[in-house]
């Protein structure tokens, strides 16, 4: 019960809080820009993490409970692959 | 004997005149009790054989006439009878020929037609498994190339990134993150 308890409030949290990945360091700007963005979206305010990821090489990806934005490079080229195909 | 006995009645009606058959009787010495006599005896010597000889011999001739005639009639017979079974034979003979013949060229016909089948069968057989071979082959190559796509793709995948990841600078990197953040408050 306690563990369903738990993810719960995980779950509670993760609605609140926006992951934001990047290769570097983003400014308090873009930052501020995302949660701004995301909060008008789901009608709540929202908090933006930074998290860095040099997998993606350029741009950013942001989660948000279930929902992810992709707008990295290498989001783009995993999606250019099967146009290959 | 018939004429003994005209000759006797012809003396005895002609006791008087009767001069020529008695010339003929003293030319000839007939004596007329021993010619009776002779009749006589000829008479029964022939009758008795008649009854004890003739007539046995003659009825033994008449059953071996008969028996030669009856064996005759049975070879003639026989002969019929020969010349019967022999064409009844001959005829049989031809038709189990004919029928033999018939029977070949059945078989010949049957044993055409088999190998005619069987070849058609062979031949579909080996169009069937050329066809699934060829299907196969192409399948296999569909599956090929589709690898060799998906690893090109992988390959430009990881070659672009490499280079984009070598080649970008962080200014650059930093206006992409700006740009995907105006985008993004854009959706």
């Amino acid at each position: 019960m306690l563990k369903a308890y738990h993810r719960l409030v995980e779950q509670e949290i993760g609605r609140t809080q926006a992951r934001v990945e990047a290769p570097q360091a983003l400014s308090e700007s873009v930052l501020s820009a995302v949660a701004g963005a995301l909060s008008r979206k789901y009608g709540r305010s929202i908090s933006a993490e930074f998290v860095s990821n040099p997998d993606l090489i350029a741009g950013l990806r942001v989660r948000v409970a279930d929902d992810v934005y992709e707008a990295s490079v290498a989001g783009q080229l995993q999606a250019l692959a099967p146009s290959f195909s | 004997m018939a004429m003994h006995l005209l000759f006797i009645a012809a003396a005895a009606a002609q006791p008087a005149g009767g001069g020529g058959i008695e010339q003929i009787v003293r030319e000839f010495g007939i004596d007329w009790p021993s010619l009776i006599a002779q009749i006589v005896t000829f008479a029964v010597v022939a009758l008795v054989l008649y009854k004890l000889a003739f007539k046995p011999v003659l009825a033994t001739i008449d059953t071996r006439q008969q028996k030669i005639e009856e064996g005759l009639r049975y070879t003639e017979e026989m002969k019929a009878r020969l010349a019967a079974t022999e064409q009844q034979t001959a005829e049989a003979l031809k038709k189990a020929s004919l029928e033999g013949q018939r029977i070949i060229d059945e078989a010949r016909k049957s044993a055409k037609e088999f190998l005619d089948r069987q070849t058609q069968e062979a031949t579909e057989r080996s169009s069937q498994l050329v066809t699934k071979a060829q299907q196969a082959i192409d399948l296999e190559r569909q599956k090929m190339m589709s690898e060799v796509r998906a690893e090109i793709a992988r390959l430009v995948v990881l070659a672009a990134s490499r280079v984009l990841s070598r080649e970008l600078s962080d200014q650059e990197k930093a206006r992409y993150a700006e740009s995907a953040a105006q985008e993004l408050a854009n959706v």
